[in-house]
């Protein structure tokens, strides 16, 4: 079994990492580059989304390298992503490959059904795979962790390009660590050194990222949003991190205690529902942001995305009522780096001439 | 001079649009059993649309702009009281709407100004037996109505939703199924019954087919039985309630030799029909050896373009058939028949 996978930022070297330690050779999927996207719009559906689109091209990518199995994950709607494996199967299957795609579903209800396709997974002795399991578990919150720390510092650090580096260095470090003693030593040395970081001492802009999950984690697919705007001097905090999703919406979901409860309780005046996605968590977010006292929204939505067109529907109405500007982006094939760069410069703008006029007024 | 106090019903206004057009007669009945005076939105019209355009965002699909619309003039033509925008989540086990669904009345209330009182009652099915009935009797108490009443007419009307069918609409609007016994051609005609029956986004193709000599087949001529022989042609059901009809609709005709040619109607940036469209794109190609037209309409494509494409693909299967039409449909639209819309 040669296995690949969809690429997710700094996630994808400790998955390669999992699937090795299972004793499988692993197909590295590739960043995703413009030729990805090409090859993935070229053989989906018009109106299906970015997600969709990129993840075809980065199998079609892996399969022309050799890959033989496809693992990806699925759901039971009303997100289309649910039925994307499908999809992806039939397509690349018309188009000649030969492959196994793996689906894991989420546990509710599917239980049985999901251990016996990680048990298929599995080459080497039980007590291996807890280790590797709880390992890679270890690596990928570590990551989170420090990428957060990541998001707080650069907007001010002193030698720009200080914390993108050592960032690129601790996902390395992390990777190599063996056992679950050894991340977390090069995880917190990595936290200590973050923390080292010369920074400018100024209250920046705070800005809240929301929208579906795949175009917020992955910077190639919204053209490195928050790297952008942590360069423009602005604090970016991305409302989704993998470890904290996960554990909310697989775990707690499994075991029936209702994750996210709060999100739910502050979009229920707008939002008086779940409409799959991250549809309802990008109103109640948006909320959230309001009230700790961010200066902006933006909404990453990729086009056709049926969750993010309802939250983009309420969200001018959020907006209006809390006074917090709100920035939807919709991306799809067509959209242009320069274009979105320039409409962040001038959310930016609006943000720091706000917060002028109310300094202003208090003052 | 004797004077009365005139007791007036309650006007509740029924958007023309999405749902309604399967579930039509259970509320009719429902609103009727109580007494409340029912305001359905007239048939799609321009104006309709454009408000719809104006309200809703722009990359929702037209079949939720017209919504919107619908919704709109009922507040602002109808004078209705409250404007029923029920949220229908599930109403078959497995089986769920459309995110837009699901957040309709949220939309509606976010992007409409000034809107009467808007209902949105919870349909969800999955809750198990009894959820339909608890429901409507939820629906009744919070439109005044005592539990009692509300319990009896709720009864009555899901006995007469049982009896006619979510199929009613469809048949009521079909005008000339019986000419067709004749037809050399029969076209599977597949598709969401808002963006089919819709006579704006649709362009009343069935009737106008069916008056061209075409022997037109819809979801609404596929049981539920039939629909359900179909569950294993998939490794994996579709979850949405009207995708699920549609693809296993498409695929009963198919392989059950009942049409020459497949014509999916689909809305533009219709988010599940990225998914149907590919399966029956590629099914067609591959597995049944079909012929397939994948018929695109949004809020600005006139009538004159689904003409043209339909009868371009009705010419290809006559010269299958070796046979000429016997009238064009354009023929047909200028001898009047088929309605018009403006």
């Amino acid at each position: 079994m040669r296995i690949t996978f969809p690429y997710i930022g700094y996630y994808s070297p400790v998955f390669i990492n999992l699937f090795k330690k299972l004793g499988h050779d692993v197909v590295p999927p590739l960043r995703p580059s413009k030729r990805t996207l090409d090859l993935g719009t070229k053989y989906a559906p018009e109106f299906a989304c970015l997600p969709l689109k990129i993840l075809l091209g980065t199998y079609i990518e892996a399969l022309e390298m050799g890959a033989d199995t496809i693992v990806s994950t699925g759901g039971i709607g009303p997100c289309r992503a649910g039925y994307y494996t499908r999809l992806q199967e039939k397509i690349l299957r018309s188009l000649g490959y030969k492959f196994k795609m793996y689906t894991i579903e989420p546990p509710k209800g599917h239980m049985l059904d999901l251990l016996k396709i990680l048990s298929s997974f599995v080459r080497v002795p039980v007590t291996k795979v807890f280790d590797a399991i709880a390992t890679t578990w270890l690596k990928l919150a570590y990551i989170d962790e420090l990428e957060r720390l990541c998001h707080h510092v650069r907007p001010l650090e002193v030698n720009k390009g200080t914390s993108t580096r050592l960032m690129e260095q601790a996902v390395e470090e992390i990777n190599r660590a063996e056992t679950c003693g050894d991340v977390r030593d090069v995880g917190r040395s990595y936290i200590k050194r973050f923390k080292e970081v010369e920074v400018e001492n100024r209250d920046p802009l705070k800005v809240g990222i929301i929208g579906e999950i795949y175009v917020v984690l992955e910077p190639s697919a919204n053209f490195e949003i928050i790297e952008n705007l942590n360069k423009m001097g602005v604090y970016a905090h991305r409302s989704i991190f993998l470890t904290d999703w996960t554990k909310q919406n697989a775990f707690l979901d499994a075991l029936r205690i209702q994750p996210e409860r709060q999100i739910r309780a502050q979009a229920k005046p707008y939002l008086n529902h779940a409409v799959g996605g991250h549809g309802e968590n990008s109103v109640g977010e948006t909320v959230r942001y309001a009230k700790s006292g961010y200066d902006g929204v933006i909404q990453l939505a990729p086009f056709t995305c049926i969750p993010e067109i309802v939250a983009k529907s309420i969200l001018p109405r959020v907006s209006r009522e809390y006074g917090i500007p709100v920035m939807t982006l919709t991306l799809d094939e067509q959209t242009g780096r320069e274009g979105v760069l320039t409409r962040l410069e001038a959310f930016v703008d609006l943000l720091a001439r706000r917060r002028m006029r109310s300094g202003e007024v208090s003052a | 001079m004797e004077m009365g106090i005139v007791f007036m019903p309650l006007r509740i206004g029924i958007p023309r649009a999405l749902y309604y057009y399967t579930f039509i007669p259970l509320w009719e009945r429902f609103f009727y059993e109580l007494g409340f005076e029912v305001v359905e939105s007239g048939i799609t019209n321009k104006e309709i649309v454009d408000m719809g355009v104006r309200t809703a965002v722009t990359d929702a699909c037209a079949p939720v702009k017209i919504f919107q619309g619908h919704a709109e003039w009922l507040a602002r033509r109808a004078n209705v009281d409250v404007v029923f925008i029920p949220r229908m989540v599930s109403f078959e086990w497995g089986y769920v709407f459309c995110p837009k669904f699901l957040g309709l009345p949220d939309m509606v209330r976010a992007t409409i100004d000034n809107m009467p009182r808007i209902i949105d009652t919870e349909f969800d099915l999955r809750k198990g037996p009894g959820a339909l009935l608890r429901s409507l009797v939820r629906l009744g108490t919070e439109l005044g109505a005592s539990r009692g009443k509300a319990l009896v007419a709720a009864v009555k009307a899901i006995r007469h939703f049982r009896q006619v069918g979510w199929t009613d609409y469809a048949r009521r609007e079909r005008r000339t199924g019986e000419n067709t016994q004749r037809a050399v051609v029969t076209i599977g005609l597949v598709g969401y019954p808002y963006i089919v029956h819709d006579q704006f986004l649709g362009g009343d193709m069935v009737n106008l087919l069916e008056s061209a000599g075409v022997k037109v087949l819809t979801i609404e001529d596929v049981s539920s039985e039939q629909v359900r022989s179909e569950d294993r042609s998939l490794e994996k059901q579709v979850f949405w309630h009207y995708s699920n009809r549609t693809i296993k609709s498409a695929y009963y005709l198919m392989r059950h030799g009942l049409i020459d040619g497949l014509v999916h109607a689909t809305a533009f940036s219709c988010g599940p029909d990225a998914i149907v469209d590919k399966f029956l794109e590629l099914d067609c190609k591959h597995q049944f050896g079909v012929p397939y037209l994948s018929l695109s309409v949004d809020e600005h494509s006139g009538r004159a373009g689904i003409v043209t494409r339909l009868e371009a693909f009705l010419d290809m299967l006559l010269r299958k058939k070796g046979v000429r039409a016997e009238r064009q449909l354009s023929d047909c639209i200028r001898a009047g028949q088929g309605r018009r819309v403006s």
